[in-house]
């Protein structure tokens, strides 16, 4: 499709329309409306002339104006109020008081298959979240402001660059298969594609191997917010049993911006700049510096000689990336690489000093610039269109990385007839990059190569050395060589981040649209048939560059893939809606299909070395070596019916049951067909028992209760056999995976009870939601012995328990005229346990179930038969046994049980010998968070909080640091030696028990105390750290200018700015960065480790809002 | 009109339902691969060959080296191998799921050539999966033998029995007896520009087969009931039945084209990653290589060493030019000065894309019988035995020479500096007191470079004898005696491998002896 032409024939038709509204010669009505109390006025507040698509909303003063005719009927309505009408007389100023409404007390939410639902009649878990909430901070990813905000709703990512993937779970994670876990995004009721995109499937942690994944951002990411009008969160499978199986991991249903619905054009530009600094620094010891010796030997960076020092008289050389040397002391001169002058190749000494940007100086202050324009208007008669653009360039906190956006967005509706509406919504967006850099740690990612830098040597050095040309093939390999050396270690590889930033590149060029057109047709009272198509397309050209000399990548290494995802939906639902029984009872029902099919195209070329350095292309490869391709493309489709029937009683019991049926291709021949239903109930407790008079604190009270049955489909392909190819023409070896041809789908049982409160005339609202779900026959790949003849096996087993409770608060303490507080909050707690695996499977084993849960066999994030998933085990100290004790001064015996057990004679622990003692768990015992807005008359203030209590992390930046001295934690007794705390084994005694005495003994070898045994870097337990934390996470000062300002004008109708904040701050015991996230693996972001992750950044930004 | 719609309705709706499973077949149809079966038995073999090969040098320098302290990582802690920290996911398992890896595609290409009526291939797919099943059970004991790799067939189990590692010894010889049957036909290698080590020569992928059957024999000889003796006497007098190595252009050894993808394992591995960083020569071998006069001096060099090896080049640390081994095991503390100066590994001997891999050499031939002979298996006696090791040697020294011609300055090895060795404290076969540990001291140094080979045969014989340093904490200061079968095997299969574990007296680590090992003999 030619996008071009399309966007153009809509910008016509905008045109078009914009010109074909006309305009009416009316009498305006004025007034204002209030609460009951008759001072309060009531803030958005709609009108409508009855009969007419006229309309209009009060303004924060709870003004109005509407054009209206002598008879006409006002209809006055309001979320929380009960509606009024009234007929306009022969006045031009009405001012109303809206008594507040029993009913209606939360208004409508956008449901499954975009059924648009009263809120009270559900009997499911729905959260709704603002587009105000939304937009109120934009830099990186979007979904950052999602954060905290609603109960059950989870964020991981790796802080992997400046679009840092996020992994979206609700109420935990449902299945074996780690990446099929996150919920579904559904915009303007197309699903589209929302997961992770990396490179490569390796962890951000390998030894080994040069291929690490690049986080290009995650799907859902690429939406502009400013489109978005609102976000519900649909949490449990029976709000998402009619979405379908993709959707039994919950549903995220977004719907975007429409045009305007009463007349008039109206105009909105928004900017702003967000300023982002990196920050949340390791505690980095600042009295040692580079050495490996203690300072036994004075630090020397150069191999010397006299003709280059010009004396006789100097050091052997003795440098070390660790920080175990010599005390820093301004007066001590030392040979450093930054005494040598580089245009006569003297050497002279420098002092010997701590500097402080020798980690840190390498961030910059990252900008990000967003602008959008949008334009919306209305002909009055029900034909609305709305225009909007993006354009967003950031310059990440690394020089040389970021990344620039647009997107562009066109929503029109129109009546083709007095029976048929036309509705459709197209978007744009284009993402492109000429660096994305690369997270983790490796030796071709910046943040090892800060790790690993000289605390006294000036980042400063590193640029020089890079921009001066002084990377170079001699200077490599010249730690050995009498040539002289450089920074650049010719270690396993050699790096320069300034090189890798500069020469490593890694860049993107994305163009999606996405978009749905369809038709509503009216075929009688109460019956409405929808039919609409959808589309979402990507294409994406990544390259990713390593010159020669990089390390692993010796001969340099060039890739470049294009990525073709497609899908496409056509669906069509018949509504019929009816009120019988003198209106006591409500009748809803729906049927409908789904025709859905994907496809996918993956190109990748990759050269493993290159011919001529720095020059990328796939033809650039030396003599004798072959570029190698790997192509794969898949297809699938679904095809589906559905049904829903909804009732309810006197508006007091409700009831919902949905049917669905879906055939899938990837499945065999007799399993393609399977069904799942649901059924949810509520009832509204205020209504039964007569709250209104009976006990008027309580204004609402609805119970709530759900039950679901989803399946679930597999991959494509799974059902056969195939080939692995070799990498030698016409070889080629057996697969690692046999499969089940008789796979069965899978299947997601699940309840929710809840109960949703409002007291005091809404001023606070109480919803507690409890669940239980579980999945089985889950279609997983066991790990079986390779023994039988492959690795794994496809087969239908396993089953996972997730239990869980939500609470939500929402409370307005103070609400007048001038001012207004609100606060809300939430707070989750999921257990995920794992309930059982393959049959035959020794419950005493654990189950790993990805490379992304270990690192190197040092640590493993397990899961065993019966437990709570995700439990972190590895290496730690040797601890006196159980029932150890030793006796105290006065013969007391003191029990000393799991105490560290030191060496009498050096006063030195040791390490168990298996990577298996128990670290703590990754999931948190429960999260949530709080946000309050306080608003004075145009001033208004939100600030928002996040926090979680329990869970544990590795953190192989920690062990890095650590065990080469860089923190501060291995300054106590650095020279003098310390008396370790602990005990020494005396004896082990007849009856099981053991005789310890307190350590007395100073431990004097200081490097293998810290180095080598407690701050090792594979000491599981030195470096696993509690993730509890509290974090501000926003605050935003925003300004109206009061609307007689702005008419003042002439033009303007509206203007806002703002001042705002991220990560202001974060109570936490994690040791640097960001508590929160995990180590992305391929396109997965796992929990429990952490490694290489850029630093958390703060962000301060304005925003100027211009409406016309 | 009402009407209407609601037929076009229904007609839409009975449209959806008939065609909800329209295309599913063909949608599901993999276009990106080949379904298991539709080859031929060729299209197993070059993967087979020169992936192992490069798995065998990769194994050859990680493991081997490190355990049997050829090497030491003392240049940082990333690897620990010489201090015997191997585990369950990355060794055990890495090990485990080589073979198994290897053995199955084996079994494959086996399968297709029965089959086809391939008998050049069937008999080289039964050579092949004695070659990995050796090292597999050698490596871990008893493992799946009889039922390995039927998981992936109809019928098959994914609960394997394990054989003890005799029973698998009986099992290997008697397809290695039936594959010698079959050479002895000379089939046809159909394509033999595929065959990177012997050009589809079926005389000489005889000659590999029947002196693997050696090498096994060997390895097994401390077991009475297994009849050695009567075994290699026959394959040393009928060469007609049972051709052997007698040069070493008989080696089975994979030559590397070095144009991509035929690619040695170590073809783009800079020699810091290689060695300079951290794998350093050790004491031991450098003891074992270099002669050391009365003043203390290095007066002279086994002629392999300057070709394997290579000195440390810096003056600050080296400053007398000599070579300088480390010490495998040391302790933390001891790290940072036993790795100064230390010589490496030639990284331009090794580190070429078309550097060669060796399965088994002509040396370890030779070497096999001398034992033999020194211990009566085989007739001749310690007369014999002189000779066969003499020969031995010469071999691995013309072996080595070859490689010699990539070192700056090349080097090669005489005659006459063969005749030198063997006339030195170093090599001199009349000057060895104790001619067992001599012989196992030189087979140990001939074995350089090949496989796990010279691990197998420490456990075997105990020789040479090494010094285990303190720092090997990981295994208590035991050299590991086998590899643990890993987690998965423990898992899925628990029944069957504490069987084994128990059949074989020890639990699930690194110090319960394998069968054929002199722990287990004595």
């Amino acid at each position: 499709m030619n996008l071009k032409n399309y966007l153009k024939k809509f910008l016509v038709l905008v045109t078009v329309s914009l010109f074909a509204m006309q305009l009416w010669a009316q009498a305006t009505i004025k007034g204002t409306v209030y609460e009951s109390d008759g001072k309060t006025p009531v803030i958005g507040c709609s009108i409508m002339v009855k009969g007419t698509t006229r309309g209009a909303v009060t303004d924060l003063n709870g003004i109005y104006s509407i054009k209206a005719n002598e008879g006409q009927v006002l209809e006055f309505t309001c979320i929380g109020y009960e509606a009024k009408s009234v007929t306009v007389a022969k006045q031009n100023q009405i001012d109303v008081l809206l008594a507040f409404s029993t009913r209606q007390l939360e208004g409508l939410v956008v449901t499954a298959l975009g059924l648009t639902r009263d809120q009270k009649s559900l009997g499911y878990a729905v959260t709704k979240v603002g587009s105000e909430e939304l937009t109120q901070v934009v830099s990186g990813n979007w979904l950052n402001g999602m954060a905290g905000k609603v109960a059950g709703l989870t964020f991981s990512g790796a802080s992997s660059g400046p679009i840092s993937s996020q992994r979206v779970t609700l109420r935990g994670d449902q299945s074996l298969n780690y990446g099929s876990n996150e919920a579904l995004f559904v915009v303007d009721g197309v699903p589209i594609r929302s997961g992770t995109t990396a490179t490569s499937s390796s962890s951000s942690y390998t030894n080994s191997g040069g291929d690490f994944p690049v986080d290009f951002g995650n799907g859902a990411s690429d939406l502009n917010p400013e489109d978005i009008e609102s976000v519900s969160v649909l949490k449990g499978p029976a709000a998402t049993a009619l979405y379908g199986s993709r959707a039994a991991n919950g549903a995220i249903v977004i719907t975007t911006k429409t045009g305007r619905k009463n007349k008039g054009i109206g105009v909105t530009v928004n900017s702003s700049v967000v300023v982002e600094r990196a920050g949340y620094w390791p505690s980095f010891q600042t009295e040692y510096g580079s050495g490996s010796d203690m300072g036994l030997n004075p630090y020397n960076f150069w191999t010397l000689n006299s003709d280059l020092v010009g004396t006789s008289d100097f050091p052997a050389r003795n440098i070390s990336r660790y920080a175990w040397g010599e005390k820093f002391d301004a007066n001590k001169l030392r040979y450093q690489y930054e005494g040598k002058n580089w245009e006569t190749g003297k050497i002279s000494m420098t002092p010997f000093v701590y500097q402080d940007d020798w980690f840190t100086g390498i961030f910059k202050n990252g900008v990000t610039y967003n602008n959008s324009f949008s334009i919306n208007g209305s002909n009055g008669e029900g034909t609305n269109v709305r225009f909007s653009m993006a354009d967003i360039k950031n310059e990440w906190i690394l020089p040389n990385t970021g990344y620039k956006k647009q997107s562009y967005s066109l929503s029109f509706e129109s009546p083709v007839n007095k029976w048929i509406k036309f509705n459709t919504k197209v978007n744009y967006y284009r993402t492109d990059s000429d660096n994305m850099p690369m997270a983790g740690y490796h030796e071709t990612t910046v943040m090892y190569d800060l790790m690993w830098g000289y605390n006294s040597n000036s980042m400063s050095n590193w640029r020089d050395e890079y921009f001066q040309g002084r990377f170079n093939a001699i200077n490599r390999n010249a730690t050995i060589s009498e040539n002289g050396n450089s920074l650049v270690f010719a270690g396993t590889g050699s790096y320069n981040p300034y090189r890798i930033l500069y020469e490593e590149l890694n860049s993107t060029d994305k163009d999606r649209v996405f978009g749905s057109a369809g038709l509503t047709f009216n075929i009688a009272k109460g019956l409405t048939l929808d039919v609409k198509s959808g589309m979402d397309m990507g294409v994406e050209f990544r390259t990713q560059r390593k010159p020669k000399l990089t390390a692993v990548w010796n001969n340099g290494f060039y890739r470049e893939e294009t990525l073709i995802n497609y899908e496409f939906n056509t669906d069509f639902l018949l509504k019929y809606q009816k009120e019988m029984f003198d209106n006591r009872l409500s009748l809803t029902a729906a049927f409908g299909g789904n025709n859905m099919s994907t496809k996918y195209l993956k190109n990748n070329i990759q050269l493993n070395e290159l011919n001529l350095d720095g020059v990328y292309n796939t033809s650039n490869v030396p003599t004798g070596i072959n570029p190698i391709p790997t192509n794969y493309r898949s297809s699938k489709i679904i095809n589906s019916l559905y049904g829903l029937v909804s009732l309810g009683w006197k508006d007091t019991y409700y009831l919902d049951i949905t049917g669905r049926n879906d055939w899938s291709s990837t499945l065999s021949k007799g399993n393609w067909s399977y069904f799942y239903p649901s059924v949810a109930g509520s009832v509204l407790l205020d209504k039964i028992f007569d709250f209104q008079n009976n006990a008027p604190a309580i204004t609402f009270a609805k119970l709530r209760l759900s039950w679901a049955n989803v399946g679930n489909d597999t991959g494509p392909y799974s059902l056969d056999q195939y080939y692995s190819a070799a990498a030698i023409s016409g070889g080629y070896t057996l697969p690692s995976v046999i499969p089940d041809p008789m796979i069965k789908p899978e299947n997601v049982e699940s309840w929710e009870l809840g109960l949703e409160t409002k007291f005091l005339k809404n001023r606070l609202g109480l919803d507690i939601a409890v669940y239980n779900s579980t999945t089985t026959n889950q279609i997983i790949a066991v790990d079986i012995d390779p023994i039988v003849g492959a690795s794994s096996m496809k087969i239908n087993a396993g089953e996972i328990n997730n239990k869980g409770i939500e609470i939500s608060l929402n409370t307005t303490p103070v609400k007048t005229k001038d001012f207004t507080w609100i606060f809300n909050a939430n707070w989750s707690r999921n257990i995920n346990k794992l309930v059982s695996l393959q049959d035959g499977w020794d419950p005493t084993k654990p189950l790993e179930t990805d490379m992304g849960t270990t690192i190197g066999g040092r640590l493993h994030v397990y899961s065993y038969i019966g437990q709570e998933m995700h439990q972190l085990y590895g290496f730690a100290m040797k601890k006196a046994p159980e029932g150890s004790f030793y006796l105290d001064a006065s013969g007391n015996k003191v029990d000393c049980s799991g105490k560290v057990l030191l060496s009498e004679q050096t006063g030195l622990p040791s390490v168990v010998s298996t990577a298996d003692n128990y670290l703590g768990k990754v999931n948190p015992d429960w999260r949530g968070g709080f946000n309050t807005s306080l608003r004075y008359k145009n001033l208004t203030l939100n600030m928002s909080f996040s926090y979680q209590w329990g869970g544990n992390r590795f953190s192989v930046t920690d062990g890095i640091l650590s065990y080469q001295g860089k923190l501060t934690n291995s300054l106590n007794g650095r020279y003098d030696g310390i008396v370790a705390e602990g005990v020494n084994l005396v004896s082990t005694n007849t009856d099981g028990t053991t005789t310890c005495k307190v350590n007395n003994t100073i431990t004097e070898n200081i490097y293998t105390y810290y180095q080598a045994l407690t701050l090792d870097r594979y000491n599981g337990e030195a470096h696993t750290y509690d993730t509890s934390f509290l974090k501000f996470r926003e605050a935003r000062l925003e300004y109206n200018i009061p609307d007689k300002l702005c008419k003042r004008t002439g033009f303007l109708q509206g203007a806002n700015i703002a001042v705002f904040a991220t990560n202001i701050f974060s109570i936490d015991n994690w040791p640097q960065y960001d508590p929160e996230g995990g180590m992305m693996t391929g396109t997965n972001v796992f929990n429990g480790i952490e490694a290489g992750a850029f630093p958390m950044t703060r962000t301060y930004g304005v925003n100027l809002k211009l409406s016309f | 009109m009402k009407k209407l719609k609601l037929i076009i309705l229904c007609g839409f709706v009975l449209g959806t339902i008939s065609s909800c499973t329209k295309n599913f077949q063909e949608t599901n149809t993999n276009p990106n691969r080949t379904i298991v079966g539709m080859i031929q038995a060729s299209n197993m073999f070059e993967p087979i060959l020169y992936n192992s090969a490069n798995q065998w040098l990769e194994r050859t320098w990680y493991y081997n080296n490190e355990l049997i302290q050829f090497t030491a990582h003392t240049g940082g802690i990333t690897r620990r191998e010489h201090l015997y920290f191997l585990e369950e996911s990355r060794d055990w398992a890495g090990f485990w799921n080589h073979y198994a890896n290897y053995g199955k595609n084996v079994d494959h290409m086996h399968e297709l050539a029965v089959e086809e009526g391939d008998k050049s291939l069937e008999a080289i797919a039964l050579t092949f999966k004695v070659l990995f099943f050796s090292n597999m059970t050698d490596m871990f004991g008893s493992v799946p033998y009889e039922e390995a790799f039927t998981g992936r067939k109809l019928g098959g189990t994914l609960t394997p029995k394990f054989n003890s590692q005799k029973e698998i010894y009986q099992f290997m010889f008697a397809d290695l007896e039936a594959a010698n049957t079959i050479y002895a036909t000379n089939p046809t290698f159909q394509k033999p520009s595929m065959d990177g080590m012997y050009g589809g020569n079926m005389a000489l992928w005889r000659k590999f087969n029947n002196s693997l059957y050696l090498r096994l024999l060997c390895r097994v000889s401390g077991r009475t009931e297994m009849n050695v003796g009567t075994k290699m006497t026959e394959i040393l007098s009928n060469s007609t039945k049972y051709p052997i190595f007698t040069s070493n252009n008989d080696n089975a050894t994979v030559k590397f084209s070095g144009v991509d993808p035929y690619l040695s394992n170590f073809g783009t591995t800079t020699e810091s990653g290689f060695t300079s960083s951290g794998r350093k020569l050790t004491n031991q071998l450098i003891k074992m290589t270099v002669q050391i006069d009365q003043n203390g001096s290095q007066s002279y060099v086994d002629p392999r060493l300057p070709i394997i090896g290579k000195k440390n080049p810096t003056i600050a640390v080296n400053p007398f030019n000599i070579w300088i081994g480390t010490k495998s095991g040391c302790t933390d503390q001891e790290r940072g000065t036993v790795d100064l100066g230390t010589s490496w590994l030639n990284y331009l001997v090794f580190c070429r894309k078309d550097a060669p891999a060796t399965y088994m050499d002509y040396a370890e031939v030779k070497l096999i019988f001398a034992e033999a002979a020194l211990k009566g298996l085989i007739s001749g006696g310690t007369t014999a035995a002189k000779t066969y090791y003499e020969a031995g040697v010469r071999a691995s020294m013309e072996k080595w020479s070859a490689q010699g011609a990539y070192c700056v300055p090349p080097v090669s090895i005489t005659t006459a500096n063969v005749d030198t060795y063997l006339a030195s404290p170093l090599g001199s076969w009349d000057l060895a007191t104790n001619k067992a540990e001599f012989l196992g001291n030189q087979k140990y140094l001939a074995l350089f470079w090949v496989g796990m080979e010279a691990y197998h045969e420490y456990r075997r014989t105990g020789y040479p004898v090494l010094t285990i340093g303190a720092g090997t904490v990981y295994n208590d200061n035991i050299l590991p005696t086998r590899f643990g079968y890993p987690n998965t095997t423990m898992s899925t299969n628990s029944e069957n491998a504490n069987a084994a574990l128990l059949d074989m007296g020890g639990p699930n680590d690194m110090k319960t002896p394998v069968w054929w090992s002199k722990q287990a003999i004595k």
